[in-house]
């Protein structure tokens, strides 16, 4: 298996473009996250940002 | 629905938190004497166990690995009950977490003064080592997934997103980087070699500083800055799309450590790319962390530890701007090599870890003991320490950055290099390393004032064991909810996807860097080292040379100019480990050996200059070396050496470790000779002697005539 990608990737050619391509790739995920976050309803987002917040800590003296 | 009551523990954390103190003191004093060590070197006594290139990793280690390091498990160990409403998964795997670690700290603290070291930079540990922080990581990771998994709340907050992150990067980093082979117990050679081995190591290397020193302390900023404030997070929205841009991305940007080496051009294009993307993920973790004190600036002019924190965010944005604008090979051709890069990991280390360390303590402290803090005001005179410490740090290193650059780079109008004596540039810089000591006097008289007042705020209350708390138990039902909010319940399948995030860029650059031959032109003539300048290079190793000499001579007409021919990536294949350097205090010695080169000395004068540096120039700042010409060579241990090589692939012949003493002996001799036919009183098997054997070959397999060998 090994000598078989090794054999395949040894041909490959024009690894100046491999980071046109990965930029591209993050930019796709960057999209599919991004259209999620802005669909995602208030309420979730206010539940998750009060989460390390506790009732006490309202009347914490220190 | 009916609630259960249950108890936290502090107790490890507050010995996390105490070990923080502790090598948080020990790394910073280590550091100030190394500053100073490195302005007047006569301050080595003559000991090997306190020379700068034995004391640098353990002040890296200690910081990094130590104070940063019991930082983070301090922060998950308090948080992560409390934000998951549950104690931790097992007491015992906790205590065996935190002695396993401090352990490992101890064993690091004895075994790099004694010189035992893979050579490479901040993962210098050896395999025995290596091992057991291995093992230690398995505890915690299994105690991290156990309190997950008997978790009250369905969904996981961010701070626990970036501990998970840190969690498996780390591993992943640690494991592929510490892949070496045992020669003896406490000597081993990496896998890698030359090109591959500069490239996991920058990938290791950039990454420890992305996932430890940076991701688990977003967790830490996630938790302690909302507490601080007693307000939310800013927006959790952006935390979602902060989290998994920046653990996507930085684990691409490695290669920028090495741009304008022998590294193929595209991994360093792109190290280049990701590192200049990464500015808006890590900005976003900034934004998200100023921005949670909107409305309660006003607390901030009181408030010692929201002052700390403030600071701290601050010098993480500007950290994680400053370095992507390194990566850009413009700069970078100035900055790297220089104090710039000094100055801008001390601002990341200085003001992010140590400002968001202090914030975090001064707030646990009177919660750990039930009481307020002794002394707000040595707090705030510690604040304002830690702050003009860092500033004194880091504006002088600046500017000796600069200096050295443009030093390095000026010709004069007859075309000749206007300071050819590498010695006279750093004789300019030396005010500004004085000035770097006042800063970290500064920055430690800070450190041991918290000391104090921490001691005094224990001293004054109890220490609370227990915490009482309630929630109800964890429903358990089918969810309906979709992606984000999905996996955010999942906490396996959430440390996969981290995984994959971070798996993608890994392999990308791996695989062809690996497997693609042209990646790394052969040069016929590169032969494997003589027995005797492996012994040298292990020297060489142990001695921590390379904190302060590179091994890599940039395509540029000053560097080319200055030291000979430029470094091609065929000439280390058999470097195990590459020996490139990532500073230089030193000039570069990749041709030193070179006879009709530039930089070439005899034998004699290595032998004079390592056993007295002044005694060749008054104002060398080089520490000297005399027990190198007092200690034998281990030539018991060459035979083994020359197997692992080959078991490396370094092409000795068969059966040459037989013959290796012998011929070991035979150049020792011939050295040695020559040099007490110059007047120097030597024995044939002295360090010294395998250490010149190694200075002298280098760069010697390609010389000056490189196009006439390569394939």
């Amino acid at each position: 298996m090994y000598k078989v990608i090794s054999s395949l990737l040894e041909d490959v050619k024009g690894m100046d473009v491999l980071s046109a391509i990965s930029v591209s790739f993050f930019f796709i995920l960057f999209i599919i996250i991004m259209i999620n976050v802005i669909r995602m309803r208030k309420e979730h987002a206010e539940e998750m940002k009060n989460m390390p917040l506790e009732k006490h800590d309202l009347n914490d003296k220190f | 629905m009916a609630v259960e009551k249950f108890t936290y523990d502090n107790r490890i954390a507050k010995y996390f938190a105490v070990a923080t103190v502790l090598w948080g003191v020990v790394g910073l004093l280590v550091g100030l004497i190394i500053a100073i060590e490195l302005v007047f070197p006569w301050l080595n006594l003559n000991l090997e166990f306190i020379t700068f290139g034995r004391l640098r990793p353990l002040h890296t280690n200690a910081v990094i690995f130590a104070f940063v390091g019991n930082g983070i498990f301090t922060a998950v160990y308090y948080s992560v009950p409390r934000l998951l409403k549950t104690p931790m998964f097992s007491e015992l795997l906790s205590k065996i977490h935190f002695w396993g670690w401090q352990f490992i700290i101890v064993c690091a603290a004895i075994t790099l003064p004694l010189g035992l070291t893979t050579g490479k930079e901040y993962a210098e540990l050896e395999f025995p080592i290596d091992i057991l922080i291995t093992l230690i990581w398995v505890v915690f990771g299994w105690n991290l997934f156990g309190t997950l998994i008997k978790r009250r709340t369905r969904h996981i907050y961010v701070a626990i997103w970036f501990y998970i992150a840190a969690l498996v990067t780390v591993a992943v980093l640690h494991i592929t980087n510490s892949l070496e082979l045992p020669v003896k117990f406490f000597k081993s050679y990496p896998i890698y070699a030359g090109v591959q081995d500069a490239f996991v190591q920058w990938w290791y290397g950039h990454n420890a500083v992305a996932f430890f020193l940076t991701a688990a302390y977003l967790g830490l900023m996630y938790y302690f800055v909302p507490k601080a404030a007693n307000r939310p997070i800013y927006s959790y929205k952006l935390s979602i799309i902060h989290f998994w841009a920046l653990i996507f991305l930085y684990i691409w940007a490695g290669p920028h450590h090495l741009l304008y080496s022998s590294t193929p051009d595209w991994v360093q294009a792109l190290g280049v790319v990701f590192s200049v993307v990464l500015i808006a993920p890590s900005w976003g973790g900034m934004i998200n962390g100023l921005l949670t004190l909107r409305g309660a600036w006003d607390k901030v002019r009181e408030d010692p530890v929201l002052k700390m924190f403030v600071v701290g965010v601050t010098a993480y944005g500007m950290a994680t701007l400053e370095g992507p604008l390194l990566s850009l090979k413009s700069v970078n051709a100035i900055s790297h090599f220089t104090d710039w890069t000094i100055a801008h990991v001390h601002i990341g280390a200085l003001g992010w870890n140590g400002m968001m360390t202090f914030g975090m303590l001064y707030w646990l402290f009177p919660r750990f003991f039930k009481v307020k803090l002794y002394s707000k005001a040595m707090a705030n005179t510690h604040f304002w320490l830690a702050t003009l410490g860092m500033l004194f740090f880091a504006i002088p290193l600046y500017f000796a950055g600069f200096t050295q650059a443009l030093m390095w780079k000026e010709f004069t109008v007859e075309g000749y290099l206007k300071y050819p004596n590498f010695l006279e540039t750093y004789l300019q810089i030396r005010p500004m390393h004085l000035l770097r000591v006042v800063g970290g006097i500064l920055y430690l008289t800070g450190g041991i004032l918290m000391v104090i007042n921490l001691i005094k705020t224990a001293k004054s209350g109890k220490f609370a064991r227990f915490e009482e708390d309630q929630a109800p138990p964890l429903e358990k039902k089918a969810s309906t909810e979709k992606f984000h909010r999905r996996i955010e319940g999942k906490p396996i399948t959430f440390a996969i996807l981290a995984l994959v995030a971070v798996l993608i860029g890994t392999i990308i650059e791996f695989v062809p860097l690996f497997v693609i031959k042209s990646n790394i032109k052969t040069i016929a003539s590169v032969k494997p080292y003589t027995p005797l300048e492996l012994q040298g290079r292990d020297i060489y190793l142990k001695e921590g040379c390379y904190n302060c000499h590179s091994q890599m001579i940039r395509p540029f007409r000053s560097e080319v100019e200055r030291y000979g021919e430029y470094s091609k990536s065929g000439e280390s294949v058999y470097d195990h480990p590459f020996q490139w350097g990532s500073r230089r205090t030193g000039p570069d010695l990749a041709r030193e050996g070179v006879k009709s080169g530039k930089i070439y000395k005899p034998d004699s004068w290595h032998y004079e200059h390592l056993v007295n540096p002044q005694k060749t120039n008054i104002q060398s700042i080089m520490p000297a070396y005399p027990w190198l010409a007092k200690k034998d060579i281990d030539i018991a241990s060459t035979p083994s050496k020359i197997k692992a090589m080959r078991s490396l692939g370094v092409p000795y012949p068969a059966g040459f470790e037989s013959s290796s003493v012998d011929d070991l002996n035979k150049q020792a001799g011939a050295i040695a000779s020559g040099l007490r036919n110059a007047g120097i009183q030597v024995e044939d098997q002295k360090q010294i002697i395998a250490l010149i054997a190694y200075l002298q070959r280098l760069g010697t397999d390609v010389g000056a005539n490189p196009e006439m060998v390569i394939k």
